[in-house]
């Protein structure tokens, strides 16, 4: 397996417990690597913006202890940003209905409209970190539930030659 | 004028002092809710009771923001959409060009009321 996934341009697997200390520690660890191989400081913080709100939510809507972060192809396209994390069916459901809204959204509406709604949800929870993510770093997300319960959620980055 | 005694916590330093708020650091999920929440709270607080007009936000030195952090910035901003029109007060966001992912981040907060809330680089 590890032949395997090391063949692949720019490989990078962090798995680590829920503690939100670590986001931050990990954000800047992937910065440091992104800017190894994006030249362009926009397209360095759509990564890690990305990689930062994903892993939030892993951790906040995880089920079971882990959330595993896989970053695919740093120096090629698509660059690929995938979390996974353990979620019960009712939020994987909320999951997949936001991700068939966002689809057919304008991006920016879409980001304002859940900006608004944001302030009636619970404290510690946003519940705008998706939408963030369409209208401030444009990959294409997508996600995939698992017989074991797992989740993942994967963000496709497809930024032209010039990096 | 404002003079809220600064907040320094887990990487974020708030503070407030004549016409501007100074949010600098880092706003992670760990210092987010209860720190920009009550700070929002006594900012938006002095403001009506000091009867200002308009109020800076320097986020120059803002590394990074959350989704939670942003939350809290729209829960002020959503109060200040409440109140009545000849209260209301111009929030200024001051931003660092340097600083790439604020440009689009506080974009889409001057949408949220494009009248009273404004963007410029320094």
């Amino acid at each position: 397996m590890l032949e395997q996934v090391t063949k692949q341009k720019g490989f990078l697997d962090i798995t680590f417990s829920p503690f939100w200390e670590f986001v931050p520690f990990t954000r800047n660890y992937i910065y440091k690597i992104a800017s190894r191989y994006l030249q362009c400081d926009k397209k360095k913080n759509k990564v890690v913006l990305t990689v930062s709100e994903l892993l939030e939510n892993g951790i906040k809507y995880s089920e079971k202890p882990g959330v595993r972060l896989c970053i695919k192809n740093f120096s090629c396209t698509p660059l690929e940003v995938s979390v996974f994390n353990y979620a019960c069916k009712p939020r994987v459901e909320k999951l997949f209905q936001t991700l068939s809204e966002m689809a057919t959204a304008n991006a920016l509406e879409y980001y304002i409209k859940k900006l608004k709604e944001s302030v009636n949800t619970k404290a510690g929870q946003a519940n705008i970190g998706l939408a963030r993510i369409n209208f401030e770093a444009g990959p294409k997300i997508s996600a995939q539930y698992m017989d074991n319960d797992l989740l993942e959620v994967k963000a496709m980055f497809y930024f032209e030659e010039e990096r | 004028m404002l003079n809220i005694k600064p907040i320094e916590s887990n990487g974020i330093r708030l503070q407030a002092k004549d016409d501007t708020v100074t949010i600098s650091g880092s706003v992670d999920i760990s210092n987010a809710n209860k720190n920009l929440l009550t700070f929002f709270e006594e900012v938006h607080k002095n403001i009506q009771a000091k009867h200002m007009r308009k109020v800076f936000v320097d986020v120059t030195e803002l590394k990074f923001i959350n989704s939670a952090g942003i939350k809290e910035i729209v829960t002020w901003i959503m109060k200040l959409n409440d109140m009545p029109e000849k209260e209301r007060y111009t929030i200024v966001f001051q931003c660092n060009p340097e600083i790439s992912w604020q440009e689009l981040t506080i974009t889409s907060l001057v949408w949220l009321n494009q009248k009273y809330i404004k963007s410029e680089n320094i």
